[in-house]
């Protein structure tokens, strides 16, 4: 168990790492061409990488405690509070990749996209469903494009996908936690080595 | 400004206004306006040769248009056009 959490904390400290970097890019692309989806992307990344980092600190913090007091009701709390701040800040990363690619067409597509979250009431479903949208966005847009970085996008976020289904079927058994957790961190190296390669 | 800079560069670094004015497909008053501000910049510089005007395409213009295309791939990657 202890070594499953280091993994864990592990990749999820590197993806988020991962995710600021790719904010920051954002960002900077933004302030040259005062391109709105750009922003968007920014805001999307920013979060959820700083989700990231929320989780993991958190995770270090109850570990302590628990170490400290033993098992605890408040610990359960806790524990519960943290997934839920993390789902909501998950949601408003996802829903800001959706704006971005929403924006880019200029048209009200938003409407479908957002139906799920009004429909569902779990945050691993929610997500899921949003992802669709965008991994479905970023398969059009490497259909058109045809470049190596289009399709390391389409990579990382499809392996996102991948890794929130998997997180969904971790209540039924735990070794799907750790396979959400590789299938993420898998996602954003795909998206390190497409900054990589256009910072060549 | 970015098809000027462009335009300028094709032509090896330096060039004429006429060039730039079919290049990058701009009217002569926006023209003027664009190298107004690419000159403030330090993006590209001015010199004469005989009667004309020469226009140079400084260090750091250069740099601009590396990072601009890193920027333009990067967008592109996620599907959006600058």
């Amino acid at each position: 168990m202890a070594s499953i959490l280091r993994s864990d904390l592990f990749m999820e400290s590197a993806s988020a790492i991962i995710s600021l970097l790719v904010a920051y890019y954002s960002m900077k692309a933004y302030k040259l061409t005062e391109n709105r989806s750009l922003m968007h992307l920014y805001y999307g990344f920013s979060i959820l990488g700083t989700g990231m980092f929320v989780r993991v600190f958190s995770l270090i913090y109850v570990v302590m405690i628990m170490a400290n007091m033993g098992g605890s009701r408040n610990i359960l709390g806790l524990t519960y509070t943290i997934g839920v701040i993390y789902g909501i800040l998950r949601i408003m990363a996802y829903g800001f990749f959706i704006i971005a690619y929403t924006e880019r067409k200029k048209t009200s597509t938003i409407l479908p996209a957002i139906f799920p979250i009004i429909l569902n009431p779990y945050f691993e479903l929610i997500e899921i469903t949003m992802l669709i949208y965008v991994v479905i966005q970023t398969l059009i847009n490497f259909s058109e494009k045809r470049n190596i970085n289009a399709m390391l996008v389409l990579i990382a976020f499809s392996l996102l996908l991948l890794s929130h289904i998997a997180f969904a079927f971790s209540i039924i058994n735990l070794r799907f936690y750790m396979v959400g957790h590789i299938l993420q961190f898998t996602a954003f190296l795909s998206m390190l080595i497409m900054l990589i390669r256009i910072g060549r | 400004m970015v098809d000027i800079l462009n335009t300028i560069k094709e032509d090896g670094g330096k060039t004429g206004i006429t060039r730039i004015l079919y290049g990058a497909n701009l009217s002569h008053d926006r023209l003027v306006k664009y190298i107004e501000k690419l000159k403030e910049k330090n993006l590209i510089d001015i010199v004469k040769e005989g009667d004309r005007n020469m226009y140079l395409l400084t260090g750091k213009g250069y740099r601009f248009l590396e990072e601009y295309e890193k920027i333009r791939r990067f967008a592109e990657a996620f599907g959006i056009k600058i």
